[in-house]
């Protein structure tokens, strides 16, 4: 895969791009599974990958700020991971906290509970990623990658990229890497959520199928709102 | 005590063997057929590969051994050939001289002079044996390596990599023992890894076919 692209749609969401170095050639099983179709498919061939922005409410509620601080991180490990198939880690690394006053760490910490301070970091996070992956536009033209996306609920087919320990498991790898020593598969967690399962579901399907409840259960997990 | 007998010290034998130095003087490295490795005090010094207190925020450097036929970058080289590069010993997947136990005080046991680093041993012989074709027969073999600077390749290599390395690490336990795994280094300060000499008659170089042209960039000083 390469990644084509990033910008902010018009809901303020960062919308990564990636395209099929072989989009022409047929799908085998096994790159279904790796290279799953969960994403959303544009129409020139692209998969478009949305990271949804920080929100400090769920359902009207407010979310424990380990909660909206474990999303930001996930947010800027995502985007670092990303950066580091092209550049070395002082290159790769962003500054979520820029134009933030965090010389009182107590105020800082409080703030981080304000929709307006965590937007900030959001827009740090990202306006930086995509600056940054600008810069190296010639390098995301040659080098290739395996890309392995999760699907992102059982409700919800749309792919996303790995949350957690992404450093060990990762979602993104150079293909420099010989394919019988890659990193990029799904992890037994990962596999008995079927979250290796790209598969459309109908909404009343899921309604039928998942007792009451379950379908947020499951959006939890995943940090999905 | 016995009347008439007197006691008298116990004289220590001197070995008729020949003591041999582990740590070599002009070379870089001194590996032994057993695996062992022992570096020079100059090497120690250069590369800080002496262990530190436990807590101490310095942790030193140990080495990557890599075969150029195993890296992305090199595998494609006419003549195979071995390179070395410093990183820090906490960097995980460390080939030599990262690991040692520490006292309660925090100080490190061993001396990375002393050590003879062998976990890496059976690998690092594999190595020598299928690149440079070093073999050892007899008693205490042992051959030096020595680093050579070879600005072609580290400037090109780090061209080539934009300063990241996915460094090729043989699995040597578990059910994939064998298979090769990739760690990821950024700006690695690569060195050819060269035999200098080898120091005993009773020890055998045999050069194989493919290594009879010196390593690429490399005054070969392999002595049989």
């Amino acid at each position: 895969m390469l990644l084509t692209g990033a910008t902010i749609n018009d809901k303020g969401s960062l919308v990564v791009s990636f395209k099929d170095k072989s989009v022409q050639a047929p799908i085998s099983a096994e790159d279904d599974l790796l290279n799953s179709t969960a994403g959303v498919k544009a129409s020139s061939g692209e998969t478009n990958i949305i990271i949804w922005p920080v929100q400090v409410e769920s359902n009207g509620q407010p979310r424990e700020a380990k909660d909206i601080a474990n999303d930001l991180r996930a947010v800027r490990d995502q985007l670092e991971h990303l950066l580091l198939g092209y550049v070395t880690s002082d290159r790769a690394a962003l500054k979520p906290y820029e134009g933030l006053d965090t010389t009182n760490g107590a105020d800082f910490a409080a703030s981080l509970s304000k929709q307006p301070v965590i937007d900030k970091i959001y827009k740090n996070l990202t306006t930086q990623f995509i600056a940054k992956i600008a810069e190296i536009k010639d390098l995301r033209e040659v080098q290739t990658f395996r890309l392995l996306l999760l699907r992102r609920s059982v409700a919800n087919h749309y792919g996303a990229f790995r949350k957690n320990f992404i450093t060990d498991n990762p979602f993104w790898e150079s293909e420099q890497i010989p394919a019988e020593a890659s990193k990029v598969k799904f992890t037994t967690w990962e596999l008995n959520k079927k979250l290796n399962d790209g598969t459309p579901v109908a909404k009343a399907t899921v309604a039928d199928a998942l007792p009451t409840g379950a379908v947020s259960a499951a959006n939890d997990i995943l940090g999905i709102r | 005590m016995l009347e008439g007998f007197e006691a008298t010290p116990n004289e220590k034998k001197e070995s008729t063997r020949a003591k041999i130095q582990r740590n070599p003087i002009t070379a870089d490295l001194r590996v032994f057929k057993t695996g062992a490795v022992y570096p020079s005090a100059d090497c120690v010094t250069s590369f800080n590969l002496q262990y530190h207190m436990k807590e101490s925020e310095v942790k030193g450097n140990g080495f990557d051994v890599i075969d150029s036929r195993e890296l992305q970058n090199t595998k494609g080289a006419a003549t195979p050939f071995l390179m070395i590069a410093p990183v820090s010993k906490d960097a995980g997947r460390v080939d030599l001289f990262n690991q040692t136990m520490f006292n309660e005080d925090g100080t490190p046991i061993a001396n990375v002079m002393d050590q003879g680093s062998t976990s890496f041993g059976e690998e690092m012989l594999r190595m020598l044996k299928e690149v440079y074709g070093i073999t050892f027969e007899g008693e205490d073999n042992f051959v030096d390596l020595t680093f050579e600077k070879v600005d072609v390749i580290s400037t090109q290599l780090q061209n080539a990599t934009n300063g990241i390395y996915y460094v090729p690490k043989r699995v040597t336990r578990g059910p994939l023992k064998g298979t090769m795994q990739y760690t990821r280094r950024e700006n690695l300060d690569i060195y050819v890894l060269v035999p200098a000499n080898l120091v005993n008659d009773n020890a055998t170089i045999t050069k194989t076919a493919t290594t009879t042209t010196t390593p690429v960039g490399a005054n070969s000083t392999v002595n049989s």
